[in-house]
């Protein structure tokens, strides 16, 4: 909603919100993550269990790592290890990196957090306002009737990159899929008429799998959420370091 | 050659632009033939970006066997191995099949201006 409210801005079409109407706890909600005081409303942020809602314009490694390591991951005082912490700030990374060098959107990226205490989870959304997924591949591959879940499916493929500066590239959303995997986490992505998503929780064989499909409701740019599980016992990273050489 | 990491990039090892900073560090030495040490030591964030600039252009053109022998590379984290090792799998598909296009291409070309005579 941030995010729309910045695109229509930007348009010359800024929105009213009529604060008044919102009921006290979504307006508390708002508050404790910053949504109020981002568009200059009363309302004193908390630091609880909500990291920031934020819009970034340029993909800046300082603040952004800062955002995601004392605010996001740092509220709650959640305990994890260096290693688990590294390896959930690595892969957020990654989706910005993305959201960043695929969307060419004109506001930037709006991200905000979420941390569930009794779950032992951690969420994170990153939007952005761009050409999306679909529309970057099917330009990239001169393909105009390929659908939006085939796009998807070919972006998610190990070593597929619509980049063309001659660097290998493409790893990011397979990196992602893999801490997924050890980690027992959920990725949602959606862009233009089609979703991905990977939920660890489903049964054996499934659970391995990134589900494609067409949404009902289309979306010009890109959401993409995920679910973290903050216990070490859900990170095994460590255990598949290999003792191979190295290239 | 020593090359101290978080002197060139600070802690985070995460972009583009830091990895290419590095490969141009590293890239004179390796071609003279020299081993360069890179040393990660201080850096707690490593992410496929930088590794891409960094490394996996190097398979462009060394070989594994000739980057096993002449970088060693010391300090880095857990995560930061996986996620360099996952980038070299892919550097080397994708520069192989460069390489391969490469030489099609340039024998098609002979080809068509030997047709062409």
């Amino acid at each position: 909603m941030g995010g729309l409210a910045k695109v229509l801005e930007a348009d010359d079409r800024p929105p009213v919100f009529q604060w008044h109407t919102m009921r006290s706890e979504v307006a508390a909600s708002l508050a404790n993550n910053g949504f109020l005081r981002f568009f200059g409303q009363p309302g004193k942020r908390s630091k609880g269990t909500a990291a920031e809602f934020r819009q970034d314009t340029l993909l800046e490694k300082e603040p952004l790592v800062a955002y995601l390591v004392q605010d996001w991951i740092g509220m709650g005082r959640i305990k994890l290890s260096a290693a688990l912490k590294e390896a959930i700030v690595s892969t957020a990374w990654e989706i910005y990196a993305n959201a960043f060098e695929h969307s060419q959107s004109g506001v930037g990226v709006f991200s905000c957090g979420q941390h569930y205490p009794r779950k032992h989870l951690l969420e994170l959304t990153v939007v952005d306002f761009g050409c999306g997924i679909p529309d970057k591949v099917r330009t990239f591959l001169k393909r105009p009737a390929m659908s939006g879940a085939e796009a998807l499916q070919w972006a998610f493929r190990r070593g597929t990159t619509t980049s063309q500066i001659g660097i290998a590239r493409g790893m990011g959303l397979d990196l992602l899929r893999e801490f997924v995997r050890v980690n027992r986490g959920q990725v949602s992505i959606f862009s233009h008429d089609a979703y991905a998503i990977i939920d660890s929780r489903l049964p054996q064989r499934k659970n391995r799998e990134v589900i494609y499909g067409k949404s009902d409701v289309s979306f010009s740019g890109t959401i993409a959420n995920i679910v973290f599980r903050c216990t070490p016992h859900y990170y095994s990273f460590a255990s598949e370091v290999s003792s191979r050489p190295l290239f | 050659m020593n090359v101290q990491i978080h002197s060139l990039t600070g802690p985070n090892c995460i972009t583009l632009e830091d990895g290419q900073i590095v490969y141009e560090t590293i890239l004179p030495e390796l071609k003279a033939g020299n081993r360069v040490e890179l040393d990660f030591k201080g850096v707690k964030l490593f992410a496929s970006p930088f590794f891409n600039a960094a490394i996996g252009q190097l398979y462009r053109d060394f070989s594994s066997d000739e980057l096993n022998r002449l970088l060693d590379m010391r300090g880095l984290t857990a995560n930061g191995e996986i996620v360099l090792r996952k980038v070299g799998e892919n550097a080397k598909v994708y520069y192989s099949s460069a390489k391969a296009k490469s030489v099609i291409e340039s024998v098609v070309d002979s080809q068509e201006s030997e047709d062409s005579r």
